[in-house]
């Protein structure tokens, strides 16, 4: 009984270390095997973009125009406003992006991968919250941790920014670095 | 240490006929150390250094590269479970248990952390419920009270997360919870544990409600079937706590109804209730515990149906209807008491009465009229019973106290 205990144990101790590795393994693997794309950044509110070793953006793609949204079911509850207004926050989204120029831009934005490969390279995302013409996506790309001195200079720059980003065929995407515009 | 381990086997030996308890006497003397005292303080200073480490570590998280960090958590993780395991063998159960939680612990932050640090994305709860999943594991592998009630409040967080942040309810971290825990807790035989549970699967349901658009009055619903649930359970513990969960739950939420119904609100025009499926619903159920009472013979219990009657679906003074049911069933409380000679449940309805007389006081302030009745028939209704439990009481006192004489 306890050599089985300690068996069962080993195992469940190298699943949760296999699991572990994963998760940051899916981080590392996602430059060899992703697709760069250079995607533009506009200023932010509030005007300090740098936060302690790192800096937070928001790009071009952060907020979709609501008529670019293709496939998200309706609110059936039209009277309730409330209810009309949160319908797709927390939503996953799947964002279709064409070069326009050296330049990435969103041209479509759908429920489903699927939809959105048609469209164009996909990047996901998640819908956080909804304003009358637009919805506002987050992609975890919103930090980019700095070597140490240098936010400061890119925060005395001009906060529009151009970012490389390497986005993996399952989905993930990461910063590759900042570009000097 | 090794005492407890001695003292096991020694006693195997006993039983076995290889010594003689007079020798399994002198082998256990033999090894026996100091038993308090000293034994902790290795256990202090274990611990002492163990936070030391873990502040350490949160203190320069930042400065830590993101491959070092995956280190510390990996390391960290293994050891406590490795160790939880060997303190477990020895004999110390308690705090094996403990590293081993420690364990867990790390690893559901050491997953978040890893999230922080990668910036990895995620749409649903499915970190916790991997958190959850490796707690059920170690739960069963231990048998363990405390790992499942840490893996409960990790699968609880998980919904709660769920319905926070992704605005939608996660049927996986329900089905973990009911198929995985469900056959511990029933295994356990905990009056407190069984509660806990059934209170955590409740509230997972009042969000399914919230989450499939139905009315929230639905729960009166979701509290009769685990009213009935208990039918099916052989064990008293688990009746005992599936009752006193549903009935004080429908209890609580019958005071929350009279206060956010006004006297001219009725349920049955309110939107998502679907009165038409609800009736027919409640019906049958009722119906369901009307025949099983008949067939045990414990008619008395039919009535602690009325806490879920459906009072809301009246056209109207729908506070009052709650307020006067809450009454009565504090005057069926205090009969029921009395029928099963249990002083705790006697006193509990008489508090009950007191707070609903005073609940209703402060809901029925500005109508004068229909103040002065309630008081009345309150006041009378209390006057006839203290008289007739008075008469009761002292009936059994007296039985009591012949009992004790002879």
């Amino acid at each position: 009984m306890k050599a089985n205990r300690s068996k069962w144990l080993s195992m469940l101790v190298i699943l949760q270390v296999v699991f572990l590795l994963g998760l940051a393994g899916s981080y590392y693997a996602i430059e060899p095997f992703g697709q760069e794309v250079v995607l533009e950044t506009k200023p932010i509110d509030p005007r300090d973009i740098f936060a302690g070793d790192y800096i937070a953006l928001q790009y071009e793609i952060s907020d979709i125009p609501i008529n670019m949204l293709h496939g998200f079911d309706q609110n059936e509850d039209a009277q309730n406003e409330d209810a009309q207004w949160n319908n797709w926050s927390g939503r996953k989204v799947y964002v279709a992006l064409q070069p326009d120029g050296k330049r990435y831009k969103a041209v479509g934005a759908f429920p489903s991968r699927e939809q959105a490969e048609s469209s164009g390279l996909v990047l996901q995302g998640r819908i956080v919250y909804q304003e009358p013409e637009s919805v506002h996506v987050l992609y975890g790309l919103e930090r980019y941790y700095m070597p140490e001195g240098a936010g400061r200079e890119i925060e005395q720059a001009n906060q529009e920014l151009e970012v490389e980003v390497s986005i993996a065929p399952w989905g993930q995407a990461k910063i590759n670095r900042l570009l000097n515009k | 240490m090794k005492n407890k381990w001695i003292e096991k086997e020694a006693y195997k030996w006993m039983v076995q006929g290889i010594i003689s308890d007079d020798q399994r006497r002198q082998i256990v003397n033999r090894y026996a150390g100091p038993k308090y005292g000293i034994g902790i303080l290795p256990i202090l200073a274990g611990l002492l250094i163990g936070l030391s480490v873990l502040s350490f570590i949160a203190a320069n998280w930042q400065a830590i590269s993101p491959l070092i960090r995956l280190l510390l958590i990996i390391v960290l993780t293994s050891g406590l479970y490795v160790a939880g395991e060997k303190l477990h063998q020895r004999g110390q159960t308690w705090l094996g248990q403990g590293l081993v939680g420690a364990g867990l612990l790390i690893f559901g932050a050491g997953l978040f952390l890893l999230v922080q640090t990668y910036h990895l994305m995620f749409y649903n709860a499915a970190l916790f419920i991997v958190w959850g999943l490796a707690g059920l594991a170690l739960t069963y592998l231990y048998t363990s009270r405390f790992l499942g009630m840490l893996t409960f409040g990790i699968l609880m967080s998980a919904q709660i997360y769920s319905m926070q942040e992704y605005h939608s309810f996660s049927y996986i971290a329900l089905l973990v919870l009911l198929a995985g825990l469900s056959w511990f807790v029933y295994k356990q035989k905990s009056l407190s544990f069984s509660l806990l549970f059934v209170a955590g699967l409740f509230i997972q349901f009042v969000m399914l409600l919230d989450e499939l658009n139905v009315s929230h009055l639905w729960s009166f619903i979701v509290l009769a079937l685990f009213y009935l649930l208990q039918n099916a359970l052989a064990a008293k513990t688990h009746q005992l706590a599936l009752r006193i969960f549903s009935l004080s739950a429908a209890y609580g939420y019958a005071i929350w109804i009279a206060f956010i119904f006004g006297p001219e609100m009725s349920g049955f025009s309110e939107p998502h209730i679907y009165p038409y499926v609800y009736l027919p619903l409640w019906v049958i159920l009722f119906a369901l515990h009307f025949v099983l009472r008949m067939r045990t013979g414990e008619t008395v219990l039919m009535l602690e149906w009325m806490l879920f009657l459906p009072l809301f679906l009246l056209p109207a003074f729908v506070d009052y209807a709650y307020l006067l049911n809450l009454l009565f069933f504090s005057l069926y409380l205090l009969f029921y008491g009395y029928h099963i000679q249990s002083k705790l449940v006697i006193r509990l309805a008489t508090i009950s009465f007191v707070v609903m007389t005073l609940i209703a006081y402060t809901r029925l302030t500005w109508a004068f009229m229909d103040k002065s009745i309630f008081f009345l028939t309150a006041g009378l209704l209390m006057a006839g019973l203290s008289m007739l439990l008075h008469r009761k009481n002292k009936k059994m006192l007296d039985g009591e106290g012949n009992q004790n004489e002879s």
